[in-house]
């Protein structure tokens, strides 16, 4: 019981010890540094330490939501095909499947460059759970786990009698997902891609340039449905396990790829629904904002490299400027003041044909210039200008170098790596995510997990492997 | 054979999939569902490509459009 009538210092408001009271007198700017301080992630302990999940996973999008994980300090077991891995291993850079006629296979060892990222901090096994003989070792891994990620078609589970229905049987705080591309409903059996996500979901059908001016329908070039889809089983992943602290049960998360896709969609189902107004694509301009969009610059600032990316593409830039006095500057700056006493609201500018008169002017007015000319000018004049950066550039880029999010990593296995993975994510202060490696060999766990966790004898795990069970 | 425009030579290959009294199957901006399509749903005649430009309109087919403010004949 506490004595009332004592005033204790460390019951009182404010700081309480110099170090404290250094902190809050340091200027914001320093104190982000020092509290985040990039490279001190791994002096830091890990908010997800004492969660340990299987993945039994393929490519990126399912696995990367078991990746979020494992950067947040989770013990995850990855769990691949007998020899031959993640067939992310062989159909990504370096190591990808020949097309016929040249051949007409994949490799079936190595591991590519696209399998970093995806699986990061994870231990790997091997194991062919659908065979009987494996069903033992499986389900002792389900009873020490808190949960469980797979990405088979739907059904799959359920058959080889690993389905949240029997899993929950054998452990009741047992979280199960599944992710896929449709999930249950008339398409159940429809196959997942992050290509087919964007598609399916409405995505690639606003993006890119309108029809009128000849664009197509567009996907993203990376494969961003997957990470996003992934970090959202991820969130899902987070509030089952919070749920499960007040209930003391697991849950299943029926997790589909089309269906997440149709998230970043905005206001265009809204739209279509109480207008009957089919959203269409308006290229790297902005339906609600103007100006505010890239516009392409007349040269290159690398006019003599070999690289064409340099050579003909560094000549992007994202300029931005949309109320009324931003855009009234813009103009003086262009040399087109009759634009402003055109178009002197923002609903003026916005519209369509307003936007194709705009942005022809600046192009002319960038034509003769570089891109660090154009950023450079609007800058200066408090403008809102950027280049578009190439990876390259944004390796070079000095903000991403001292926040960390982009830096050399000293894998264990694999020696100097440049990564982003979870160092581009929102950092924390108390508990950063962190890699400490990005991918291990096929069955590189397998000791340690089958012998040292669920102790099956070494001459098992060798008879296993014998009958390439793992 | 007189030589069709490309829009000409279009509409005989994209047949519509309604006929109806809406003054829009005589106006430029009009992109008619097409005949046999499942998708979109049946209730609409097509898109008009003009009143909610760059987004596309959908043109009902229960009420009947006589007048048009941006009506541009083909």
């Amino acid at each position: 019981m506490k004595d009332q009538r004592v005033t204790r210092i460390e019951d009182l408001p404010g700081p309480k010890s110099q170090g404290e009271l250094e902190e809050m007198k340091m200027p914001y700017e320093e104190y982000c540094r020092k509290v985040f301080s990039p490279g001190q992630e791994k002096t830091k302990p890990e908010s997800l330490k004492g969660i340990r999940w299987l993945s039994t996973t393929m490519y990126i999008f399912t696995p990367h939501s078991v990746a979020n994980l494992a950067e947040l300090g989770a013990e995850c077991i990855k769990v691949e095909m007998p020899r031959m891995g993640d067939p992310m291993r062989h159909t990504s850079p370096f190591n990808e499947c020949y097309l016929y006629p040249l051949h007409d296979s994949r490799p079936m060892t190595g591991t590519g460059l696209g399998f970093t990222n995806a699986n990061s901090n994870e231990y790997y096994i091997t194991m062919d759970y659908h065979v009987p003989e494996m069903k033992e070792a499986f389900y002792r891994l389900v009873k020490l786990s808190d949960g469980l990620t797979e990405c088979y078609r739907p059904g799959t589970f359920d058959r080889w009698k690993q389905s949240y229905r029997y899993l929950q049987e054998l452990n009741p705080r047992f979280i199960y997902v599944w992710g896929g591309g449709f999930g249950y409903g008339p398409k159940v059996f429809g196959g997942s891609y992050d290509i087919l996500g964007q598609a399916h979901a409405g995505l690639a059908s606003v993006t890119g340039f309108h029809e009128d001016f000849g664009g197509h329908c567009t996907k993203h070039s990376n494969w961003c449905i997957d990470w996003y889809s992934g970090t959202q089983i991820t969130v899902a992943i987070l509030a089952a396990l919070y749920w499960r602290r007040k209930t003391g049960l697991g849950t299943m998360i029926e997790f589909s790829q089309v269906q997440a896709a149709t998230r970043c969609l905005g206001y265009t189902v809204p739209l279509y629904g109480r207008f009957g107004i089919v959203r269409q694509r308006w290229g790297n301009w902005d339906t609600q904002l103007c100006v505010h969009g890239i516009i392409l610059c007349g040269k290159s600032d690398y006019p003599d490299e070999p690289n064409p990316q340099l050579k003909y593409e560094a000549r992007y830039a994202v300029v931005s400027a949309f109320n009324d006095p931003d855009f009234k500057e813009l103009c003086a700056i262009i040399g087109r003041n009759d634009l402003w006493d055109q178009y002197k609201t923002l609903q003026d500018r916005v519209r369509p044909q307003a936007q194709i008169a705009i942005y022809k002017a600046l192009e002319e007015w960038a034509a003769d210039k570089t891109r660090s000319q154009v950023v450079k000018t609007l800058t200066d004049a408090g403008l809102l200008a950027m280049p578009v950066m190439n990876d390259k550039e944004v390796y070079e880029c000095e903000h991403f170098r001292q926040r960390g999010t982009i830096r050399w990593l000293d894998d264990p296995v694999f020696g100097d790596l440049l990564i982003q993975s979870g160092y581009s994510c929102g950092l924390m202060s108390k508990t950063p995510r962190r890699v400490n490696w990005l991918w291990r060999p096929v069955g590189a766990d397998n000791v340690k997990i089958y012998h040292e966790m669920l102790g099956y004898p070494m001459s098992k795990i060798e008879e296993w492997y014998e009958k390439n069970l793992i | 054979m007189a030589e069709l425009t490309p829009r000409q030579f279009l509409d005989t290959v994209l047949v519509p999939e309604k006929q109806s009294d809406h003054i829009c199957w005589h106006c430029l901006h009009l992109k008619p569902a097409l005949k046999g399509s499942k998708f979109p749903p049946a209730d609409i005649i097509g898109w008009c490509k003009k009143i909610h430009w760059p987004h596309y309109w959908c043109v009902a087919d229960f009420n009947v459009v006589k007048k048009c403010y941006a009506f541009e004949a083909k």
